[in-house]
């Protein structure tokens, strides 16, 4: 097991006026090789949640073990496990500072105390892997990107560590529909390729459900679903919308169908799946017609 | 007569003129909005779509072609004020554009700064909160309300001046879906009750279809326009702009590709459930 929560809360402002319970008696196991998504409402506690996998907050009750070990106790190497556990903040664009792409993605590995041989082969590592083309963007300036670009430097900064946990929280926020695409099926390839575990947050569920193999529902603080994204959006669209999150199109499609009495199976995330689902049902029911 | 539309004729804007790093982001734009219409842009990143909307209040001027808001050229200065009075604006992060500690405070903010009579603001704030459906958290601290909340109080802020024109810039790309659809349901109220006219720019076609009519931009130039429905079947189009199409209508299309009596121009959940109940 790769990190594991026990009873985690976490409260901020503990004792005072504004006290805020973030996250109430989390329990969660994430394996090695794992692709996660956690959805839910803004201020569901999502971004609090993560922000546990390597050690930047500590609960207030309970414990966080990455690798085994209580990474809260007194002593240990807080540098090791944020090597190990990769945080893609929101927006991370936002902390571009380099003058070049290469200074920029070279900045960990250089922390590292690594040579500058190894740094290189990193970064033009960490660059393949987002798909920047080395000789392309080596000695540009990170700012004069486009914001799909731009944070697609900023993973690769966080891949060039080489982490064998990678957390994106709202990676795909403010990109058009093409540049939300590309991220989420680079990070799908990382994930395929290189075997990290992947940990994604969203709201936007679509595109996430689509890709993961694990779906996290969390609402004021708790995770209330864990399972299979079909199962979930089959068996509890009911509980989905009631926190807020919606369902995709297609997938509401199939439910009002169920809701009108029709037989139909609702676990269906993308265009492809509904277009399988009706065709098989149109098929049964009309055996003139010829499609 | 003073015709009431904003008048766009053959707009260019290019940024750092004469420099090394010259972008032209608009390109030569034709466009007329009529009075209570509904028009979402929507285009890639860098397509031109922000600067489109920064021009509408005079926050940007064109490098070169014309603006007219009602009849006002946004380049004549002395009507700048009345410009921005008739055309309200709302961005995409709530939090950088609430600036008072109450609720009311911050709709009235704009009030005060034209100088209104304290009667008229408190009629204008109370209308403006209900418009949007936030009458209970008028004495409200702004910063303890959810997203979706703080959206709506900015909206507020700026019907509370009685605009007629609306321009809304990616105003749901920070919400959670509850947030987004409360959003929408009250941009549609302000037009449909309100005869507001909005100019919504978004990256999320679900959204964009509910618009009467939807202008798409690339490299600066209008690439598409028209009825949702029939801007939206445009698949290959769509897709080569780095678009998308919404889920409904791209399954509307297959369905009816592979022979089903489903209209290509399909954009709504209900009209598909209405079409499958006679086939399955």
């Amino acid at each position: 097991m790769f990190i594991c929560l026990e009873n985690v809360d976490f409260t901020y402002n503990l004792h005072m006026p504004f006290e805020t319970k973030a996250l109430k008696g989390i329990n969660l196991k994430i394996n090695e090789g794992e692709f996660i998504g956690i959805i839910g409402h803004t201020g569901c506690g999502k971004t609090t949640l993560i922000q546990h996998f390597n050690g930047l907050l500590k609960p207030t009750y309970g414990k966080v073990y990455v690798e085994g070990l209580d990474i809260n106790e007194r002593g240990v190497n807080l540098r090791l496990i944020r090597q190990k556990v990769g945080l893609v903040f929101q927006y991370p664009e936002n902390q571009l500072f380099e003058e070049t792409i290469f200074q920029e993605v070279a900045f960990g590995p250089k922390k590292l105390g690594l040579s500058d041989e190894k740094i290189e082969k990193r970064v033009r590592e960490a660059l393949k892997m987002v798909d920047l083309d080395y000789n392309f963007y080596a000695e540009r300036s990170p700012f004069s990107l486009s914001g799909g670009e731009m944070r697609r430097v900023a993973l690769a900064s966080i891949l060039s560590i080489r982490p064998k946990m990678l957390v994106l929280d709202e990676p795909t926020a403010n990109l058009d529909p093409q540049g939300r695409n590309k991220i989420l099926s680079e990070i799908k390839e990382i994930h395929n390729n290189f075997g990290i575990t992947v940990v994604l947050v969203s709201h936007n569920m679509e595109k996430i459900a689509e890709i993961v193999d694990r779906l996290l529902v969390m609402h004021r603080g708790e995770i209330i679903l864990d399972g299979l994204p079909r199962e979930i959006f089959e068996k509890y669209a009911d509980d989905l919308i009631k926190v807020g999150l919606g369902l995709p199109q297609v997938t509401r499609c199939m439910h009002e169908l169920k809701a009108k009495g029709k037989e139909i199976y609702t676990g269906v995330l993308t265009v492809e799946d509904a277009e399988k689902e009706i065709l098989v049902r149109v098929k049964r029911f009309n055996k003139q017609l010829k499609i | 007569m003073v015709s009431i539309l904003i008048k766009i004729k053959n707009l260019s804007h290019i940024y750092h003129l004469h420099k090394k790093n010259q972008i032209t982001a608009l390109d030569n734009i034709t466009l007329e909005i009529k009075k209570g219409d509904f028009v979402s842009i929507i285009g890639s990143n860098g397509s031109g779509k922000s600067t489109l909307a920064k021009h509408l209040n005079c926050l940007l001027l064109p490098t070169s072609g014309d603006i007219w808001v009602n009849g006002i050229n946004t380049k004549d200065k002395d009507k700048v004020w009345e410009i921005r009075q008739e055309v309200g604006m709302v961005f995409q992060n709530p939090d950088n554009q609430i600036v008072a500690t109450t609720v009311e405070d911050d709709i009235a903010f704009g009030l005060e700064n034209i100088g209104v009579s304290e009667e008229v603001m408190k009629e204008r704030v109370n209308w403006a909160l209900q418009v949007v459906e936030m009458e209970e958290y008028k004495k409200s601290e702004p910063h303890l309300l959810s997203g979706g909340q703080k959206q709506r109080i900015a909206i507020a802020g700026a019907i509370a001046m009685h605009s007629s024109y609306l321009v809304l810039d990616e105003p749901t790309a920070m919400l959670d879906p509850h947030g987004r659809t409360e959003v929408m349901d009250i941009i549609k109220k302000l037009n449909q009750e309100e005869n507001i006219t909005i100019i919504y720019i978004t990256h999320l076609m679900e959204e964009a279809a509910e618009s009467n009519r939807v202008i798409v931009l690339d490299k600066g130039r209008i690439a598409l326009m028209g009825r949702p429905e029939k801007v939206f079947t445009q698949v290959e189009t769509l897709k080569k702009l780095k678009l998308d199409v919404p889920q409904i209508t791209e399954l509307a299309l297959r369905l009816n590709d592979k022979g089903l009596d489903i209209s290509p121009y399909t954009l709504k959940v209900e009209e598909m459930v209405d079409y499958l109940c006679l086939y399955v």
